[in-house]
């Protein structure tokens, strides 16, 4: 298995009994209503949670194995992660922040370019807008090579047009990503557009999983169909 | 100086970020100087430095000399009596960061001493500066545990502060006035520092 394998137990903060699967390239939203465990879950895969048993297993090497205690630290995990809460270092030009990522100068001018902000390389985040700040978060969470991209709610932040324009450029960047990628996302037409399956995650659990038109066209339940509903 | 920020900066770092049981305990040693009597803080040091004690044994072993009445016992006394001073401006510093940010700075790949060095650092400086400055400005007024542990021992152990109560109590007013005068210059200028420190707080730019 070269893309993500993922079989997650925890019982605090959030109940986790979820095992996933996602393929090289794939993108596979993650649906569910506030506290369904999603945020925990892409927090396990990058290390900045440790209260949970499994493993996650990535591109061919183990960060967690709790039957055989190996437990990789985040610094030694390749994650591209996107906050809802961008999370740049406001101290560092957009440049710098993507450099810091582990890119090289020419590098990090490349992706700028990619998220479509030539000439504002040598801002503070402080003097970007919202929509400029999720867009060098992209950036840099690309600069990283991840083995695993995790989006957490990455438009949420922005207003609607901001948030059609960015959803529009991962679109773009989707066909040159060669890793599994997550999404967790409330709009269900980001989805539709970026994502090719939908877990639908409820009290913890992978309630059902598969294409977003199976998922409508013969829910699991209530919540599924409440959830994935147009 | 040198000695108390290489203490105070990770004892920031550690009360803004550990989630142990008993931090309230530390944090509340840490201040603990701050509401003591000089008198009870100079006594309490000075018992600890004497020639009996493990500190006391230690340094003489170390040095031949005596801890207490040294100018090496006062320099100690100074860092755990202006410990507060630079400690909680550290902490809240560090605070300031947030948890968000060290995170980030782990899913860019950077381990904890990397994150510390290129991002909390850089941020928190400001506070640390404040804290350092207002530890300097306190230790040149510092009074009551000095003259307790020191002893005023002319050219050895004698502070301007304590310089001056002798002056006054010699009847030499002028001597007094001008060490006065040294002490009241240099104080308003490190606060003035301080302030405009503070005042330019998230100005620091890094170059990659």
């Amino acid at each position: 298995m070269n893309g993500l394998d993922l079989a997650l137990r925890a019982a605090a903060p959030v109940r986790l009994e979820v095992v996933l699967r996602v393929a090289p390239g794939e993108v596979v939203a993650l649906v569910g209503r506030s506290g369904a465990g999603k945020t925990s879950v892409l927090r396990c895969i990058a290390g900045l949670h440790r209260g949970a048993s499994g493993h996650v297993r990535v591109a061919g090497e183990t960060w967690m194995d709790s039957a055989r205690g190996i437990l990789v630290p985040a610094h030694r995990r390749r994650v591209g992660l996107l906050f809802q809460a961008y999370g740049l270092f406001p101290h560092m030009t957009a440049l710098a922040n993507v450099m810091a990522a582990g890119a090289s100068r020419a590098e990090a001018q490349a992706l700028l370019a990619a998220v479509h902000l030539e000439g504002l390389e040598d801002r503070l985040p402080g003097a970007l807008s919202g929509g400029q700040q999720q867009r060098v978060a992209l950036a840099r969470a690309l600069a990283r090579r991840p083995a695993v991209l995790l989006l957490d709610e990455p438009f949420s932040a922005v207003d609607r047009p901001t948030r059609r324009a960015l959803a529009e450029t991962l679109l773009e960047l989707r066909a040159s990503l060669a890793c599994p990628t997550l999404l967790v996302s409330h709009d269900i037409a980001d989805i539709d557009r970026l994502a090719d399956r939908v877990a639908v995650i409820g009290d913890g659990r992978v309630l059902q999983d598969g294409l977003l038109e199976a998922l409508r066209a013969s829910p699991a339940g209530t919540e599924v169909a409440a959830l994935v509903g147009r | 100086m040198a000695l108390l920020l290489p203490v105070a900066v990770p004892l920031g770092r550690w009360l803004a970020t550990t989630g142990w049981r008993w931090r309230p305990v530390i944090e509340a040693a840490v201040v603990l100087p701050l509401v003591l009597p000089p008198t009870v803080m100079g006594f309490y040091l000075l018992a600890a430095m004497g020639p009996e004690t493990l500190a006391g044994r230690a340094w003489a072993a170390l040095t031949g000399g005596s801890l207490a009445f040294s100018f090496a016992g006062i320099l100690l006394a100074s860092v755990l009596v202006n410990l507060p001073f630079a400690v909680q401006p550290a902490q809240r510093a560090f605070e300031g960061v947030g948890a968000a940010l060290r995170e980030a700075a782990a899913s860019c790949g950077m381990s904890p001493w990397q994150a510390f060095v290129r991002v909390e650092l850089p941020l928190a400086w400001p506070g640390i500066a404040t804290g350092a400055v207002l530890a300097f400005a306190h230790t040149l007024g510092e009074f009551g545990v000095v003259l307790m542990v020191g002893g005023a021992i002319p050219g050895e152990t004698r502070t301007l502060a304590l310089s001056i109560y002798d002056r006054v109590q010699a009847l030499d007013e002028e001597g007094a006035a001008a060490m006065s005068l040294v002490l009241l210059a240099v104080s308003l200028v490190t606060v003035t520092l301080t302030f405009l420190l503070a005042g330019r707080r998230g100005a620091i730019r890094l170059g990659p």
